[in-house]
Order: C-alpha cells, then structure tokens, then sequence
C-alpha cells in the first residue's frame, strides 16, 4: 500500500506530540479520511439530492391540492410520471442507491491507495447484493 | 399525519444512528400499532428509513474518521451471504422459534457488554486489521485491531441469516458481535455498524420498490424526519461518553428482549 501524506490528510492533529511509534496509528488514520472524503462529498450529494426532491414534491402537492399518491413510478415508468409522483420516485431511487454508490466511492479510494485486497472484497460485497436483487 | 411521521422519525433516526442500529425494529412496530399502515408498507419504508440512517450518520460519521470501512466490508460478506442463504434457516426454523432464541441469548449479551473497556482506556494487544481514530470527545488518537475475525466473520454471516428471517436490518446484533467479541472500540463499532445496515437494506428496499410496496406518503416523511434526525444523533454520538453509548445498548437490549419474548409467546 502507498505511504500516505498524513500532515496534508489529518491537520487537526498536532505531529509534534505523537511519537515514532505512532506512525502506523497516523498512516490507518490517513487512509480513512482519505477514502472517507470521497464517500462523504458522495453521501453529502445523495442527501441533498433527495431532501430536495422530497420538500419539492411535497410543496407541489400541498400547493396544488393533488391527492395523495400512495405507489411508486417503476424505473421504466418515470418518463410518463409527473409532478410529486416524479419527485418522491427520484428522490427514493436516490436515497436507495446510495449505499451502492457508497461502495463504489469505497472502492474507488482504496484503489486509489493500492489496497486492492480490499477492492476486490468490496466488489465482492457489490456482486452478492445485485444477486440478491436478481433472485428477488 | 404527515408532520406526526416526520417527528417520530427524527427521534428514530438519532437513536438508530446513536447506537449503529438501522431502527427498523422500532419504525415497523410503530406504523403498524400507531398509524395502522399494512404490515408491508411499514416494511417499506423502514428500509427506506435504515438507508436514510446509514447514509445520514455516514456522512457525518466520515468526517471522525470512526467507520472501519476494512472491517465493515469483510463482515458485510458474511452479512450479505447470510441474507442470500437466509431462505435455507427458514426451512428449518419458524421467525417464532428465532424471537425465543434471541429471547434467551441478548440478556446474556447485554451482560457480556458490561466487560468493554471504555474508548478511552489503552488497548495494548493489537489484533489484526490495525487501525486508529482520533476520538473527538477526548481529541486523543485511539489505536486498536481486530480480534477473533474468524469467529467475528462467522457470527455476522449467523446473523445476517437470521435477520432476514426476523425483518430486520441486524444493527443490534453486529454491534455486539464487534464490540464484544471483536474488541473494537464501541464508537468505531457504532459508525462501522451504521455503515453495515445500509448495505443490508439497500437490496431488500430495492426489491420492494420494484414491486410498488413502498408508499410515498409513509416514506417520504419518514425519510424526511430520519435525514435530520440521524445527522443529530451521530454527531452527539461521536462526541458522547462511550460507557453513555454502551448502557443507552444495554437498555435497547433490554427492551428487544422483551419485544422478542412476547412476540415468541404470542406468536
């Protein structure tokens, strides 16, 4: 694995009082903000993403006085959805996939890092999630 | 309605993201007796709110550096192998017979969790998968590994298959399983188990969205309440006492075994 940067990663801890013995402490630390960061901006983005889809189509419906809508539009459906319909759909897809992306963004940090153990470990995880959807 | 949801579900989601639990053992026995809402469409949108647990407290869980994302990734193998393999148990074992088990072994759990040393006490014995956080209560960096992975692996598999028998996203039980028997620290445990129950439910609330068993009008608010209510919750808990978080467990364990016991006897 590569020697990470840990005064760049990790500012909020002072260098001068940690020991030599603590290096591996600070590398472990390093890697995880550094994988964390990419998964944080990624969970951040999904958050965002569907609060706002779900204040919007909640809004539009409390404004335009629509009955309320009790199903999901399918994922081939959605072209001929509208107005809170589409926005609670999107922003549930949203909010579903996100651990998903999670593990991609996980992936992508530790192949960043040349950890590829735990790539192909994440892929793994990936790859018996998606054959539990198929068998349903 | 709407607004009674949203409220019930800030309070589930900082206690979920409090302890590393998805909640879905509070939200579906909620909407069921409070709010009347089908069985199924409770289901549904307690995934959508284990999700919304998992990804609120991770976003803020990421920036403490407390999730064991090593760890997590290799116990979620055995979790999600279980999950897949769950309908195997479930030939040989009724949900019924599973609460009485689970009866009978979480008050032997939640005495077990007395033994944890709390985050802040030096942990001299390193296992492997070495780690380090820096504990934003204390501000001091802690070093810890992981003990007993092969035990630790084959309990979270256990686990993962009963949970799918059960309904739930396993929060309850893979903490202890890391805490006890694994020997992570309980704040790394909490962030690393957040981390694990939303890969649980994410397959499971995929699965009832394409089939149209979620309801917009029960999720939406629930997933609403649960984003601010998780942020909350992760950030106190990352900033909480650790022995504060392990007998706020210990009480939930108390209260499961009591929900498992009556379920088991009532059927």
């Amino acid at each position: 694995m590569k020697q990470l940067d840990y005064a760049r990663l990790i500012p909020d801890i002072d260098i001068e009082e940690i020991s030599e013995e603590d290096e591996a402490a600070l590398q472990a630390i390093a890697s995880t903000r550094q994988v964390d960061r990419l998964v944080q901006r990624l969970l951040m983005a999904t958050l965002i993403i569907s609060a706002v889809l779900f204040i919007a189509g909640g809004v539009w419906q409390a404004v335009a006085h629509l009955p309320p809508v009790h199903h999901v539009a399918q994922i081939t459906e959605l072209t001929h959805a509208n107005g809170p319909d589409l926005l609670f759909s999107l922003g549930l897809i949203v909010l579903i996939i996100s651990p998903i992306l999670r593990l991609l963004g996980v992936a992508v940090g530790l192949a960043r890092q040349g950890d590829w153990v735990f790539v192909v470990i994440t892929l793994i995880v990936l790859a018996v999630m998606f054959a539990g959807l198929w068998i349903g | 309605m709407f607004i009674a949801l949203f409220l019930i579900a800030i309070a589930v989601g900082a206690l979920g993201a409090l302890l590393g639990i998805g909640g879905g053992i509070i939200t579906v026995p909620l909407l069921t007796v409070l709010f009347h809402i089908p069985i199924k469409a409770a289901i549904g949108a307690s995934l959508v709110s284990v999700i919304a647990t998992s990804t609120a407290a991770g976003a803020v869980y990421a920036g403490s550096s407390l999730t064991h994302t090593r760890l997590g990734m290799v116990l979620a193998v055995g979790t999600t192998l279980g999950a897949l393999t769950g309908g195997l148990t479930a030939a040989f074992l009724s949900p019924r017979v599973l609460q009485g088990m689970f009866a009978v072994l979480l008050p032997f759990v939640m005495f077990s969790m007395r033994q944890l040393p709390s985050d802040e006490a030096a942990r001299p014995s390193l296992g492997i998968l070495n780690t380090a956080y820096m504990d934003p209560f204390t501000g001091r960096v802690v070093r810890y590994g992981v003990r007993r992975l092969p035990l630790g692996w084959t309990t979270a598999f256990i686990a993962g298959n009963l949970s799918g028998l059960l309904g739930v996203g396993g929060g309850f039980i893979n903490v202890p399983i890391m805490s006890v028997v694994m020997g992570v620290p309980l704040k790394a445990t909490i962030a690393t188990s957040n981390f694990m129950v939303g890969m649980t439910a994410a397959t499971s609330a995929l699965v009832y969205y394409t089939k149209g068993m979620i309801d917009p009008q029960v999720a939406v608010p629930i997933a609403l309440g649960i984003l601010v209510g998780a942020q909350l919750g992760s950030w106190f808990g990352a900033r909480a006492r650790s022995m504060t978080l392990k007998r706020l467990f210990q009480i939930l364990l108390f209260i499961l075994t009591i929900q498992m016991a009556w379920k088991a006897i009532t059927g």
